[in-house]
C-alpha cells in the first residue's frame, strides 16, 4: 500500500485531478435541476447560467484551480467546490420554484450528479495528495449545506418530509435485515467454507452456494411463503425447537455413517432453523419487537410466510456465496510449511485450526464478508416484495407511482449505507492484513 | 534413542520404503542423505508420526511410538523444516512460544525460555522478539526455526533440509553455529540433507539412502574411506578424498618443526583439507603449523597428508573404475 | 432464561387481552392500496382493534397468497381481478366480468369456497381506460371511447403505450376493439414490459416515442396532473374493477362487526372521491396514512 514517491515536478497536475476538474466543468455546460408541475409530471430541465448568480463562475474558478494545485491545498479547495456545489443547488432551486403552484418540484438531473461524480473523484486525487486528512473537508462541507438548508426544496427531500417517520422505521428495518443475514451467512458461511476448504470431496458446497445466488427473488419468496406459512401455523415453536436440537444429534450419527443420509436431513431443519433465527435476529435488532410465545404456533413468535423471516432467510442465502467462497480460497491458501510446522510441533486439529488456519485465513474471510454486507445491503431492497419492509419499500412505491423522487428517497441511503459499510469494513480487513502481515 | 525397525511405506503400489532398520544413539547427529525421491524425508517424518508406516516399527527412547498420542508425542521432539514455516502472524517471540504453550507453560516462563532460546542462536532478543517473520532474512528466520524447535528441551530434534534455503555463505554460519549449539546441547538429532558436503561436515553418522533403501549407514570417515557399493561409490563422487581430508584434523599430522622455516603456516585447528587446498594453492611440500597464539610450532608435510588421505583405504573394500 | 420467557409470554397475553385482534391488515404496494390499508388500520384501532399494518405487502400475486395462507387477515382486492385472474378458468366468471353487481356477487360466491369472504364493493371503477393528452382531446374532439375508434379509424397518427395484459387479455384492450368497432396496428402500440399505468401515462405526457394514448385505469390520481383525459366507455366495454376489502372466513367469523364498521366507509368511495384520495398522494406527495385518516376525519367516521 506504499506509495510510490513523488518524483515529477511540482507543477504538473495530478491526471487524478485533472480528469476531476474536467468532468466538473462539463458538468457545468449540462442541466442541473428540473422544475416539474407535480411529483409525477415530466418537467423542464435547467442549467446553471440561467439563474442570475455567481456561484456557477466561482466554481468555475474553483475547479481550475484543482487541476492545477497539488498537495494539501487540494483537500481544501475541493471542500469549497463542494460548498459552493451545494449553495448553487439551494439557489437554482429557489430560483426555480419562484411563482410557481403549491404542487411544483425541483429534482436534480444530469449536470448536478455528474458534477458530484467529479467531486468524488477529485477527493480520490486529494486523498493522495493531502495523506488521507484532506478528505475530512467532505463531511464538514455536507453538514455545513444540510445546516443551511440548501436541499431543502429538493423532491426527494420532500418526499422525505412526507414520510419522516416512515422512513425511519424502514431504515432501521433495512438495516436489521441486511444485519441479521449477515450474521447468519457468517455463522453458516465459515463453517461451510472450512468443509469445503478439506478436499474436493465438498466441492458440492461452493456448487450449492453458488446455485443459490442464481434463484431470483421472486421466485424464491414464491416458494416460501406457503412452505412457512404452512409450517408457521402448523408447528408450535418448543416442537420446532426440538426438532432442531434432535436434528443436530442425528445429523452427527447419521455424518458419521454418511453424508449422503445427513445433508437430506440438515437441509430442511437447517432451512427452518435459518428462518427462525432470521426473524428473531431482526426483530432483536430491528423496530419491530422480539415476541417468543411457547406452547404456540410458530406464527406468535414472529416466524410466518410473509415478513422477516423469509426475507432473511432468502438474503442470507444470497450472502453465502462471498462469505463461503473467502473461506475457501482463505484456508486453501494457508502456506503447507506453517501447516506442517504446526502439525509437527504437536498441535491437534483443533489448535492448528484455531491458531494457524484461521487466522492466516481470517483477512480473506473478513473481505468475504465485506462482500456479503455491501452486496446485502443492496438486495434488501426486495425485502420490501415480501412485507418485510426496509428502504426497498420507497423505491418500489417510487417506480409504481411514476415518482422518481420517492425511488431516490429509498435508493440514496442504500448507496449511501453500502458505500459506508464497505469502507469500514475496508478498513478492518487493512488493519488485519497488516497486523497478519500478508 | 530412536530406532526404526523393517519399516516399509507403501503408496498404493509403490513402495516408498522398503524395509529401513537403523539404530540412532543418543547424543548423536545422524544425517538421512541421498538424492530427493530415496525416501529421506518420509523416514524423518515417521519420527513424529507425520507419516505412518505401512509395516515395521518406530521407537523412540524405548517406546513404540505408535502407542504414544500422536500429539504428545510430536511436542516432546523438535521439529525444524527447509521452508521454516514460522507462522506469519505471529511475532517471532509468540512463534517461539509455540511448544511452550501448547505444554501449558505459565507465560512469564515461557517468554524468558523464548527469549533465552533467542539469544542461544544468536538473535538478540530485545530486537527481535517483537518482529515479525516477514522483517527476518533468510538466515534470521531459520534461526527462529531452530530456536522455537529448541524452546521446550526436546531429546530429539527433526531438521528435514533447514539450511536448503539459504544462501551458501549464511549456510557454512549457520552450519557452524549449529555444530557448536550441538556440542554443548547434545541432542539426538535426524537431519535430512541431499547436500554431501553438508553432511559430512555436521555428522556423527551418515545413513546413505536410495530408492528407499539404506546403502550404507557409517561414520562419515568410513563412508568416505569404504563406499560399501557402487552407488555410494557413485554418489560421493570422485572428490570424496578430499572429503575425507575435511574431517581429518590437522593435529594428529603435525611434525616437529626441525630446521624447516616454511613460508605458508596454517592454523593447528584447521582441518587436512584446509591444508591440502593451501599446499596447492602456493605449490609447496610443507606448511608450517601456529598455535593459538600465532607461533609456528610445527609443520605438515604433502607426503604425510596424502598419506593420511589414503590410509586404510583400498583393502575395505573393492572400488570398481568409476564409469561403467 | 425461563422467567424471560415467561415475562415475554405474560406481556404478549397481556396486550392481546386488552383489545381486540390482532388483525393483520395487507394490501398491494400501490397507492390504491397503501390509501385503502391505512383506512382499514386507521377504522379498525379507532374502534379497539389491534392492527398489525402489514400494509404494501407485496404483488398482487404475493399479498393474494399472504391472504388465503393466513399470513394477513384482510386486503383491498378488484372484483376484476379475482374474476380475471383467480378465478380465470371459471366459466361463469368470464360472462360477468363487464357487470358491477353480478361480477360481485360471483367473486364473493366463488371466493366462499376458499375461505374468503367479500365485504361490500365500493361504488367506483378502477377498470382499463384509454387516455389522452388534453390537447389532443380537445383538437379532435375526444370525450368517449366511440370518439377514439372514429379517430383512430379515420387514420390518425395513433400510439397506444399499454402492458402486455392488457394488449393480451378479452376484456381489455380485445373488448374495447370489439364493441368500438376498431382496430389497433402493432404497430401502433408501445408494449411497456411490465408497465403500470404511470409509466404508460408518463410516457403519453412525455410523448416518449411518439406516444400519444396511454392505458390508464379509471381512479389513477395521476391522470389529470399528468395533463391527460381519461375516454369513457360509455357501453361498458371492459371489465369491472370495484375494490372491496377481502377478509379471510376465520377471522370475520370472529368479528363479524368488520362488516359494519367498514362497508359504510366503502360506500363512500365512489370513483371521484377515491381518484382524489389517490391524488393527494400520487400527484401531491402526500403519506397514504394521513389522507385516509383526513378523509376518515372528514365523513366522521372517526373522530
Amino acid at each position: 500500500m506504499r506509495r510510490p514517491p513523488s518524483v515529477a515536478p511540482r507543477l504538473s497536475p495530478n491526471p487524478v485531478a485533472l480528469l476531476a476538474a474536467g468532468l466538473g466543468l462539463l458538468a457545468l455546460l449540462l442541466s442541473w435541476l428540473e422544475l416539474k408541475p407535480s411529483r409525477i409530471a415530466p418537467g423542464e430541465a435547467f442549467g446553471v447560467w440561467g439563474w442570475q448568480s455567481l456561484w456557477p463562475w466561482v466554481l468555475v474558478a474553483l475547479w481550475l484551480l484543482i487541476a492545477l494545485t497539488r498537495g494539501r491545498l487540494q483537500g481544501i479547495l475541493l471542500g469549497a467546490a463542494l460548498l459552493v456545489w451545494g449553495l448553487l443547488i439551494g439557489q437554482g432551486s429557489n430560483f426555480l420554484l419562484n411563482n410557481q403552484p403549491e404542487n411544483a418540484r425541483v429534482s436534480a438531473t444530469g449536470g448536478l450528479w455528474l458534477a458530484l461524480l467529479a467531486l468524488y473523484v477529485g477527493y480520490f486525487a486529494a486523498y493522495h495528495e493531502g495523506r488521507g486528512w484532506a478528505v475530512l473537508s467532505a463531511p464538514l462541507a455536507l453538514v455545513a449545506l444540510l445546516l443551511l438548508g440548501v436541499f431543502d426544496r429538493l423532491g426527494p427531500v420532500l418526499e422525505f418530509a412526507a414520510w419522516r417517520e416512515q422512513f425511519g422505521t424502514e431504515l432501521w428495518r433495512h438495516l436489521s435485515l441486511a444485519g441479521s443475514a449477515v450474521l447468519l451467512a457468517v455463522a453458516v458461511g465459515v463453517p461451510l467454507g472450512v468443509l469445503a476448504a478439506r478436499g474436493p470431496r465438498y466441492g458440492w458446497v461452493l456448487g450449492v452456494t453458488g446455485f443459490l445466488q442464481t434463484i431470483p427473488s421472486l421466485a424464491l419468496f414464491g416458494l416460501l411463503l406457503p412452505l412457512l406459512a404452512a409450517i408457521s401455523q402448523g408447528l408450535r415453536l418448543e416442537v420446532a425447537l426440538g426438532m432442531i436440537v434432535l436434528g443436530v444429534f442425528a445429523f452427527r450419527l447419521l455424518w458419521a455413517v454418511s453424508g449422503w443420509l445427513a445433508v437430506p436431513l440438515a437441509l430442511p431443519l437447517g432451512l427452518l432453523a435459518l428462518a427462525i433465527a432470521g426473524a428473531w435476529l431482526n426483530n432483536l435488532l430491528g423496530p419491530d419487537p422480539l415476541r417468543v410465545v411457547l406452547d404456540a404456533p410458530l406464527q406468535e413468535s414472529g416466524v410466518r410466510g410473509i415478513g422477516a423471516a423469509p426475507a432473511v432467510l432468502a438474503l442470507t442465502l444470497y450472502a453465502l456465496l462471498p462469505v463461503v467462497l473467502n473461506a475457501y480460497t482463505g484456508l486453501r491458501g494457508v502456506p503447507e510449511a506453517a501447516r506442517d510446522a504446526g502439525r509437527g510441533m504437536g498441535m491437534s486439529p483443533e489448535q492448528l485450526f484455531w491458531r494457524v488456519e484461521l487466522p492466516l485465513a481470517l483477512p480473506l474471510i473478513l473481505e468475504g464478508i465485506r462482500g456479503a454486507a455491501s452486496l446485502t445491503i443492496g438486495i434488501t431492497t426486495v425485502a420490501a416484495l415480501i412485507g418485510a419492509g426496509g428502504l426497498g419499500f420507497f423505491i418500489l412505491r417510487g417506480v409504481e407511482g411514476g415518482a422518481p423522487d420517492m425511488v431516490l428517497l429509498g435508493a440514496i441511503p442504500i448507496i449511501l449505507l453500502a458505500l459506508l459499510v464497505d469502507s469500514a469494513l475496508r478498513f478492518a480487513s487493512m488493519a488485519l492484513r497488516r497486523r497478519v502481515g500478508i | 534413542m530412536i530406532h526404526f525397525e523393517n519399516v516399509i511405506k507403501r503408496y498404493g503400489d509403490f513402495e516408498a520404503l522398503k524395509g529401513v532398520s537403523l539404530e540412532v544413539a543418543e547424543g548423536q547427529l545422524v544425517t538421512l542423505l541421498g538424492p530427493s525421491g530415496c525416501g529421506k524425508t518420509t523416514l524423518l517424518r515417521m519420527v513424529n508420526r507425520l507419516i505412518e508406516p505401512s509395516e515395521g516399527t518406530v521407537f523412540v527412547g524405548e517406546q513404540d511410538v505408535r502407542k504414544l498420542d500422536e500429539v504428545e508425542l510430536r511436542r516432546g521432539i523438535g521439529y525444524v523444516i527447509q521452508s521454516i514455516g514460522l507462522f506469519p502472524h505471529m511475532s517471532v517471540l509468540e512463534n517461539v512460544m509455540v511448544v511452550p504453550r501448547l505444554l501449558g507453560w505459565s507465560k512469564e516462563k515461557r517468554e524468558a525460555r523464548a527469549r533465552e532460546m533467542l539469544g542461544l542462536v544468536g538473535l538478540e532478543p530485545q530486537t527481535f522478539a517483537g518482529r515479525f517473520p516477514r522483517e527476518l532474512s533468510g538466515g534470521q528466520a531459520q534461526r527462529v526455526g531452530l530456536a522455537r524447535a529448541l524452546a521446550a528441551d526436546p531429546p530429539v530434534l527433526l531438521m528435514d533440509e533447514p539450511f536448503g534455503a539459504v544462501d551458501p555463505p549464511t549456510r557454512e554460519r549457520l552450519q557452524d553455529e549449529f555444530l557448536k549449539l550441538q556440542s554443548e546441547l547434545r541432542k539426538t538429532v535426524l537431519f535430512v540433507t541431499h547436500d554431501l558436503e553438508e553432511a559430512v561436515k555436521i555428522s556423527d553418522r551418515i545413513c546413505l539412502m536410495n530408492v528407499g533403501q539404506v546403502e550404507q549407514y557409517d561414520t562419515p570417515e568410513v563412508l568416505l574411506r569404504s563406499p560399501k557399493t557402487p552407488f555410494v561409490q557413485d554418489f560421493l563422487g570422485p572428490s570424496r578424498t578430499l572429503l575425507r581430508l575435511s574431517r581429518i584434523p590437522l593435529n594428529g599430522l603435525v611434525e616437529p618443526l626441525g630446521t624447516h622455516r616454511p613460508a605458508v603456516s596454517i592454523k593447528s585447528s584447521a582441518m587436512a583439507r584446509d591444508a591440502f587446498s593451501l599446499l596447492l594453492a602456493n605449490g609447496i611440500r610443507n606448511l608450517g603449523v601456529t598455535d593459538e597464539g600465532g607461533q609456528v610450532v610445527g609443520l605438515v608435510r604433502l607426503e604425510s597428508l596424502l598419506a593420511a588421505a589414503s590410509e586404510e583405504d583400498a583393502p575395505a573394500a573393492p572400488v570398481r573404475s568409476e564409469s561403467p | 432464561m425461563k422467567s424471560v420467557f415467561a415475562f415475554l409470554i405474560a406481556l404478549g397475553l397481556g396486550v392481546a387481552l386488552a383489545q381486540k385482534g390482532p388483525i393483520t391488515v395487507g394490501s398491494k404496494i400501490d397507492t390504491e392500496g397503501a390509501v385503502l390499508c391505512q383506512m382499514v388500520k386507521i377504522l379498525l384501532e379507532a374502534n379497539g382493534f389491534r392492527v398489525n399494518d402489514k400494509c404494501s405487502t407485496g404483488t398482487t400475486d404475493v399479498v393474494r397468497k399472504a391472504l388465503t395462507s393466513g399470513e394477513i387477515d384482510l386486503y383491498p382486492e378488484y372484483t376484476g381481478t379475482a374474476l380475471g385472474v383467480f378465478f380465470k378458468d371459471d366459466k361463469d366468471a368470464a360472462a360477468v366480468t363487464r357487470d358491477a353487481a353480478k361480477g360481485f356477487a360471483k367473486a364473493k360466491e366463488l371466493d366462499a369456497k376458499n375461505n374468503i369472504v367479500w365485504l361490500n364493493a365500493a361504488p367506483a371503477n378502477n377498470t382499463w381506460a384509454i387516455a389522452v393528452p388534453r390537447a389532443l382531446a380537445q383538437q379532435n374532439n375526444l370525450r368517449t371511447m366511440a370518439d377514439f375508434a372514429r379517430w383512430v379509424n379515420g387514420g390518425a397518427q395513433v400510439r397506444l403505450a399499454a402492458s402486455q395484459e392488457f394488449v393480451d387479455r378479452d376484456d381489455a384492450l380485445k373488448a374495447f376493439e370489439k364493441v368500438y368497432n376498431f382496430k389497433m396496428k402493432p404497430e401502433q402500440l408501445v408494449i411497456l414490459p411490465g408497465g403500470n399505468t404511470t409509466q404508460t401515462q408518463q410516457a403519453a405526457a412525455r410523448g416518449t416515442n411518439g406516444v400519444n394514448a396511454a392505458m390508464a385505469y379509471g381512479t389513477d390520481g395521476g391522470i389529470a396532473a399528468l395533463g391527460l383525459v381519461a375516454l369513457t366507455d360509455p357501453q361498458g366495454a371492459v371489465a369491472v374493477y370495484q375494490p372491496a376489502i377481502t377478509v379471510r372466513k376465520a377471522v370475520f367469523d370472529r368479528f363479524p362487526e368488520l362488516a359494519t364498521l367498514i362497508n359504510p366507509v366503502f360506500a363512500a368511495l365512489n370513483e371521484a372521491t377515491l381518484s382524489q384520495l389517490n391524488a393527494e398522494v400520487a400527484v401531491n406527495g402526500k403519506n397514504p396514512a394521513e389522507v385516509a385518516r383526513a378523509f376518515l376525519r372528514a365523513r366522521n367516521f372517526i373522530r
